[in-house]
């Protein structure tokens, strides 16, 4: 079965995310607006201290700011590298506490005893991930998933509502799930860019 | 049987009609097809819950005063390279076309669009659509929220949003039957966390059949409102558009022109501070269905 479409990348490229990695005045600002809360909610999956979930958001933007030279917009989504560092700056401030894990992925995974499974920071990661691409799609393809998502239309129905041949709803279902799989994945391979240790083969990947 | 083609199993993997018996079989031989379809039902659970990723808290304004303090960033926003003042379509260093942070709802960048029926100044950006079909945008310029953002750019981004939503709506065909009055589509409002036990709600969507789509949304058991309630549409991503506002009676308001609830299926019923023009805290939401 074909699994990919190639190496074409199929998600919209962001002004912004160039606009950082070239240091516009302005930016850090603009993408802390934009993506600090995704941030935000990744540390707050994993620690149960707020002043923690302030710390590694604070550190998570500041050693992007600093690193932006080493981030390529052409590779990743500037909130799936962001992401990345948020990750490996939780497991930094876990060791730094001097918890003891067996090792950084056991830290990065853990989560408060209360947390169901639904909430595991990696599910959680991985749902920002899909958010961020979902609102990446082309537009007849994002507009085509939302219909499917969040009005559990199926296609004939999307085709009904949109007027459009239910060929072509079908051809952007397909594009969008796979450019949406594309994404996970290579994120999973971004995410883990650097950090010491590596997670686990990716839930979007056969088991 | 053959590999079921990749179209086919995209349905599956979204629950779009279930897989007959040769595909049943198929899928628990072929490790390739097996793999693709698992892969494309993970995609399309995570898709689902999206939502819950859709209307996250913004981050402290302490937090960014230590990033900027560390980064040497202008605390108060950023300077405003490269705008110049006389081809700034916001006039002015106070205007800002996205709002950035709410209280409680996303911090995403949000473009309002629609109409102002009360003329007030909460909306960011208009978008309507002439007699030629066009799309065009118009922004207002918001009060001053205590920072400045680099607003051409994001006026661009703001306008590429607006005409992306037309471009969609111009391809999606509302549900409009005709019959005046007509319950096109309804759907429980359901209780967001903030809000108490018991409440909850419901809305219409009426085509009156003058082409003017309305929603009647109807609350039930939400307290006292200690400002206003404001329905809202929402495209579940990144924009959110004012409707109208209630101290909690039953409301009934029309969708503008040009805006389509394929584009926009989420209802969403918040609390405002008075005064409040960002999204406040969601109390109701619901999704419209078909």
């Amino acid at each position: 079965m074909p699994r990919t479409e190639g190496g074409v990348r199929p998600l919209v490229p962001d002004d912004l995310d160039r606009r950082f990695a070239a240091g516009d005045a302005g930016a850090l600002r603009a993408v802390f607006d934009r993506h600090g809360p995704a941030v935000q909610r990744l540390a707050r999956a994993s620690l149960r201290d707020p002043a923690d979930v302030d710390d590694v958001v604070q550190s998570t933007f500041v050693s992007a700011w600093n690193g932006r030279s080493t981030y390529d917009p052409g590779r990743a989504g500037l909130l799936v590298w962001l992401l990345g560092i948020t990750r490996r700056r939780i497991v930094d401030l876990l060791r730094s506490r001097g918890r003891e894990h067996r090792d950084s992925e056991a830290a990065a995974a853990v989560s408060p005893p209360e947390t169901a499974v639904a909430e595991s920071p990696e599910r959680v990661l991985d749902r920002l991930i899909v958010a961020d691409g979902l609102a990446r799609l082309p537009e007849a393809q994002r507009l085509v998933l939302h219909l499917a998502f969040y009005a559990d239309l199926t296609h004939t129905q999307i085709a009904h509502r949109t007027d459009l041949p239910l060929g072509t709803v079908k051809s952007h279902l397909r594009r969008g799930m796979r450019a949406l799989r594309e994404q996970l994945e290579s994120s999973a391979e971004e995410v883990n860019d650097g950090a010491p240790g590596s997670r686990p083969p990716h839930a979007a990947r056969p088991r | 049987m053959a590999h079921p083609d990749p179209d086919r199993l995209t349905l599956l993997a979204l629950g779009d009609g279930g897989p007959d018996t040769a595909e049943t079989a198929h899928l628990g031989t072929c490790p390739a097809c097996r793999s693709d379809y698992d892969s494309l039902r993970t995609i399309a659970g995570l898709g689902r819950e999206v939502a819950a990723e859709l209307s996250l808290p913004p981050v402290a304004d302490d937090v960014w005063h230590r990033i900027a303090a560390e980064t040497g960033q202008d605390p108060a926003g950023s300077p405003r390279a490269g705008v110049s003042a006389g081809q700034d379509p916001v006039g002015s260093p106070r205007g800002s076309v996205s709002a950035g942070r709410d209280a409680a709802g996303s911090s995403r960048p949000s473009v309002s669009a629609g109409q102002d029926p009360a003329g007030s100044s909460w909306v960011g950006v208009s978008a309507g659509q002439d007699a030629a079909g066009s799309a065009r945008a118009t922004v207002h310029a918001l009060p001053h929220r205590g920072r400045r953002t680099p607003a051409r750019r994001l006026f661009r981004y703001a306008a590429a949003v607006v005409a992306a939503a037309l471009v969609a709506v111009a391809w999606v065909v509302t549900a409009s039957g005709g019959d005046p009055g007509r319950v096109v589509a309804e759907a429980p409002l359901s209780r967001q966390p903030a809000a108490p036990a018991g409440a909850g709600g419901q809305v219409q969507v009426v085509d009156d059949g003058s082409g003017t789509v309305r929603l009647k949304v109807r609350l039930t058991g939400m307290p006292a409102a200690e400002g206003l309630y404001e329905v809202w549409l929402y495209d579940g991503v990144n924009t959110m558009i004012p409707l109208g506002v209630t101290a909690g009676a039953d409301l009934e308001v029309a969708v503008p022109p040009g805006l389509s609830l394929s584009r926009f299926p989420v209802i969403d019923v918040s609390a405002q501070a008075l005064g409040q023009q960002e999204h406040g805290t969601s109390m109701l939401r619901g999704s419209v269905r078909a």
